[in-house]
């Protein structure tokens, strides 16, 4: 992992509204499972009992839901926050709200990629299998090591198959969309 | 219209609530019938140290109620009974009430507590939630009434150490049960409530020495208690320097089913901080809480006290995430977060205290199907028209009182079961619709 510190999330105070987004939330309750977020009374139940928070106190899930709920829809979609959730399901497990938060986590990250705010550290996972078919693309070392455990040479990648399994997913529009705009 | 012989009123369940409308019934001359399951009146408030928000000794209250309810004409107080069979309609209720063997002869019995100490065989007490043993004879505590000895079947080996020093013959070992048949005008449900199981909320490890719930509490801090009033931990029996109280701990909780406010454990969190403190000035203690509802005359300003520098509560604003123990201390760390700042927290402790919420009393499903009344979604009884007329049951003639209508304080049990004594009596002496 990188020494990069995560960016603060923070509602800014005071709030303006005119850069408040109304509709997010109707955006994000559409989903499955995330429709639960207006539910949420912020009780802290998910930050108090989150793995990620304890390594990271940037990531707080509470915010987030109240960021969302609010239409702060930049400062949710844009931040690095969301992708450190593990989705491990404690916070959903505990909500005394019944809030499916790991669930709204994926949902987040989901729209976060339609509006084209991609983790650097995933958009590089996700060009390199568009490339190769593989994250790790080493194929030599890769081999070295699987030799060392008998395993048989890794297959080679039909990327015939793999850009059309892609394309159906549209992160590849999504890719060239985001190298296009830079 | 004619003249109807007048019926007198059956009142289930001898709590603050049952006591207080049997009172009111008796003093305007009706017949009261108060029955009660275990074998002393008294309820919940006899397990109570003090009352929010005066912090007024709740046996000082209660006692003499207890007292009066035995000494009163008017009311045929039947201990250690239940209600088997409930026939008629309003103005002309069969019921038929068994009577469980004490396998002690309540005429006779003097409570001069010669038996328990003869007996060999320890059991764990009810009253103080098993944190000290009884006798398989006894008394549940010192105050109960009526102030006759019980033996428990389910302990007693029968060796006849206690019949042989009763200086009166009281002890009988085949007692039947009896049954006994009445006719009433009218009922009152007060049968009460249970405190929410903590075991149901793993992550807050209630099954830990030194995590108790707050009944627990109120044991321990009481002078007449298992521990003469020190607050103990229960691992190593030291003081606990630092105390933590969770808020909520089954109630506001979609994942238990319980959605309901319980009323009241914001307000004993409050009174139990604020007396532990006049027992051990330098404790630090924390609630943790989602917001404190401090509804009631003088509940905010006991909040603000318990705040003030006078007593330097500390409140934090978030709902625990979990808590862990400590094992070579038995110290518990708990994980929560400070929705004030934001800030992820995690703090030790050498106490957690859960203030646990209030469910329906045990019997409400039976009692449901006996009488056939109306349960609202959380199993509490209710009537047709609650927001005008809290006592009324949805059955003509039956009245409810108390925390089995829903959670509430003593104040409030208090003032509902004079409402339902003042409609009880009304149907009793009037008689029901025709
Ligand atoms: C930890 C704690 C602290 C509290 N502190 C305070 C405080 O400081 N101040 C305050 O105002 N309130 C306090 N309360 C609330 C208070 O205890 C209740 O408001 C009060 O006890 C309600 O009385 P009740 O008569 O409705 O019910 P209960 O006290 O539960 O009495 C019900 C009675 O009915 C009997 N019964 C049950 N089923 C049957 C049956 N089928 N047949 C016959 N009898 C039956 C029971 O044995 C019991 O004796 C506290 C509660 C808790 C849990």
């Amino acid at each position: 992992m990188t020494e990069e510190k995560v960016k603060p999330f923070k509602v800014e105070e005071p709030l303006r509204i005119a850069r408040l987004d109304p509709t997010f939330k109707g955006e994000i309750m559409e989903e499955p499972n995330a429709e639960l977020i207006k539910y949420c009374f912020q009780c802290g139940t998910c930050t108090g009992s989150c793995i990620a928070t304890r390594f990271e106190n940037n990531f707080n899930p509470r915010r987030i839901i109240k960021a969302a709920l609010l239409g702060l829809k930049e400062l949710v979609l844009s931040s690095d926050v969301l992708w450190i959730c593990t989705l491990c399901y404690q916070c959903s497990e505990r909500c005394p709200q019944g809030v499916k938060i790991s669930e709204f986590m994926e949902v987040l990250r989901h729209l976060a990629v339609k509006y084209g705010y991609i983790h650097p550290s995933l958009r590089l996972q996700a060009e390199a299998i568009l490339r190769s078919g593989r994250v790790y693309e080493d194929e030599d070392t890769a081999n070295v090591m699987r030799e060392d455990v008998s395993l048989p040479p890794a297959l080679s990648v039909d990327m015939d198959e793999v850009s059309k399994i892609l394309n159906r997913t549209g992160i590849s529009n999504i890719l060239l969309r985001e190298e296009g705009d830079r | 219209m004619m003249e109807k012989t007048q019926n007198g009123v059956l009142i289930i369940g001898g709590g603050i609530a049952g006591i207080q409308a049997s009172l009111d019934l008796a003093e305007q001359g009706l017949k009261v019938y108060l029955v009660e399951k275990s074998p002393s009146i008294g309820g919940v408030m006899a397990q109570l140290d003090k009352t929010f928000p005066t912090l007024d000794c709740s046996a000082c209250i209660l006692t003499p109620k207890m007292v009066e309810v035995k000494l009163s004409e008017n009311i045929e107080l039947l201990t250690y009974s239940e209600v088997e069979e409930v026939s008629g309609k309003a103005g002309d209720f069969k019921v038929k009430i068994l009577k469980k063997p004490r396998y002690v002869n309540e005429e006779v019995c003097t409570g001069c507590d010669i038996c328990s100490q003869r007996c060999p065989i320890e059991a764990p007490n009810e009253f103080d939630l098993g944190l000290q043993p009884r006798k398989a004879i006894y008394l549940p505590f010192p105050q109960a009434v009526p102030n006759t000895y019980t033996i428990d079947k389910n302990y007693c080996i029968e060796c006849g150490l206690c019949k042989g020093v009763c200086r009166v013959g009281a002890i009988d070992y085949d007692q039947q049960p009896t049954i006994l048949e009445i006719e009433v005008g009218s009922i009152i449900i007060a049968t009460g409530f249970e405190i929410f199981d903590a075991n149901l909320k793993e992550e807050y490890g209630y099954h830990l020495d030194n995590v108790i719930t707050g009944l627990e509490l109120e044991r321990l801090i009481n002078a007449s208690g298992p521990t003469g009033g020190h607050v103990i931990r229960l691992s190593d029996g030291n003081l606990p320097k630092r105390v933590a109280f969770l808020q909520c701990v089954g109630s506001r909780d979609e994942k238990v089913g319980n959605l309901y406010c319980s009323r009241v454990c914001c307000m004993y969190a409050i009174k139990q901080a604020v007396l532990i403190k006049e027992h051990e000035e330098d404790t630090d203690i924390t609630i943790y809480n989602m917001d404190i509802r401090a509804f009631g005359k003088g509940f905010e300003e006991f909040y603000q006290r318990a705040m003030s520098e006078e007593f330097g509560t500390k409140f934090v604003r978030g709902r625990v995430g979990e808590l862990f123990e400590i094992p070579e201390t038995g110290n518990i760390r708990i994980r929560a977060e400070n929705t004030d700042t934001g800030e992820f927290t995690e703090e030790e402790f050498d106490l957690v205290v859960l203030s646990v919420g209030l469910i329906p009393c045990k019997d409400a499903k039976a009692l449901q199907e006996l009488l056939g009344i109306q349960q609202d979604e959380d199993g509490f009884f209710t009537g047709e028209n609650p927001e005008l007329l809290s006592t009324k049951s949805s059955v003509e003639g039956i009245f409810i009182a108390g925390v089995v209508e829903g959670p509430k304080d003593i104040p409030d049990s208090v003032a509902q079961a004079g409402g339902a004594a003042i409609k009880a009596s009304v149907v009793a002496v009037k008689g029901g619709e025709t």
